[in-house]
């Protein structure tokens, strides 16, 4: 495994502090859209769940992946 | 259910009936004595539905080395009551052809109708469960009773759809409060006049509601996290736009680790447009 793909997976890999997922790679602009997207899709959901902490967390990291291979 | 419950339902919707092929290919398939040759000259009498049928056991649901050619091969391959079940499937989606109610668009409706069938599949694959094809049936089918809800009773779905838009909690139970039922309800009474099996109708019935099913646990366990899923990864909408809870016991049912959601989300992009492109195709439909 090469460094670039260590840095590859960083970037879909967050690091979780405070019940909140950072993308340390992730431009601020899709971040943030993201964030509200995923926050209101998943407003009533019950995160004290691992199944549901688990699916927010890859559905975070799709979505990001999507908008960047838009952008 | 209570009989006044059901007279209820059909004073609002009309149930459509299921084709007359069907039934005798159904007939066929629970017979021990029919041959792959009987099963499949009475789905070849339906020259599309048999394209079809042979499109999809090419499709990426199925990996087979060498390709499937005729649909004596594709029975072969994939099993008489499985490859009555995918038919069943685009019987279905013709049934409904034409139909377009302005609440939702059918798109976006049948969009998360196939992705639930998938998820439902995958999930039932991860599980072991004989066939995997049946659950894809019941994905396809879980949400048909707020089709007939659009069609039939339009201006009370859209209530029941904005009463949940505004935060007042989840669709189904808008429905039940406006309408005295939900989609779920409705979806069971249909498979049942359909005379669909037990498993799928129960379900159906008890997507939103795992904890009540008692006989077939696990297949409404499935439908409620496909649904879960799908919801999550917005592949179209039938009017809910909010991830419901995942009922713990359903979840625990189920008995996958959380690990197997990644892969089952990979696996759902990777099928989905495939699985989409032939029941949409010339042969099977068009509907979207």
């Amino acid at each position: 495994m090469t460094l670039e793909h260590v840095k590859k997976m960083d970037a879909v890999t967050p690091r979780q502090e405070n019940e909140q997922f950072i993308y340390p790679e992730c431009p601020q602009d899709i971040l943030e859209r993201v964030q509200h997207e995923m926050g209101d899709l998943f407003r009533h959901a019950n995160h004290e769940h691992p199944m549901m902490r688990e699916l927010h967390r890859l559905c975070i990291e799709r979505r990001i992946r999507q908008l960047t291979r838009d952008s | 259910m209570p009989q006044e419950k059901i007279k209820r339902i059909f004073r609002y919707v009309d149930v459509p009936e299921l084709p007359e092929l069907y039934s005798r290919l159904d007939a066929a398939i629970v017979d021990s004595n029919s041959t792959t040759a009987s099963i499949s000259a009475i789905i070849a009498e339906d020259t599309a539905l048999a394209k079809c049928l042979v499109k999809l056991a090419n499709c990426t649901l199925f990996r087979f080395s060498s390709r499937i050619e005729t649909i004596d091969s594709a029975i072969d391959n994939i099993g008489a009551r499985q490859i009555g079940d995918l038919a069943l499937s685009v019987l279905i989606l013709r049934m409904f052809d034409g139909m377009d109610p302005d609440i939702v668009s059918m798109q976006s409706y049948w969009r998360h109708s196939f992705a639930c069938g998938i998820t439902a599949r995958i999930l039932a694959a991860h599980r072991g469960e004989p066939n995997i094809e049946r659950f894809f049936l019941a994905g396809l089918l879980h949400d048909i009773g707020g089709l007939l809800f659009y069609v039939h009773i339009p201006e009370q779905a859209l209530m029941a759809i904005l009463r949940a838009r505004d935060g007042n909690g989840p669709l189904h139970h808008q429905e039940r409060e406006i309408v005295g039922f939900d989609h779920a309800l409705l979806g069971k009474v249909i498979l049942q006049s359909w005379h669909l099996p037990e498993a799928l109708q129960e379900a159906v019935e008890h997507h939103h509601t795992p904890e009540l099913a008692s006989t077939y646990a696990v297949e409404a366990a499935t439908l409620h996290v496909a649904d879960i899923i799908i919801n999550a990864m917005q592949y179209g909408s039938r009017g809910e736009f909010i991830v419901s809870p995942v009922h713990p016991e359903a979840w625990e049912r189920l008995g996958l680790p959380v690990s197997i959601l990644q892969p089952t989300m990979e696996q759902i992009d990777y099928q989905f447009n495939s699985i989409v492109k032939v029941f949409f195709g010339e042969y099977c439909g068009g509907i979207v």
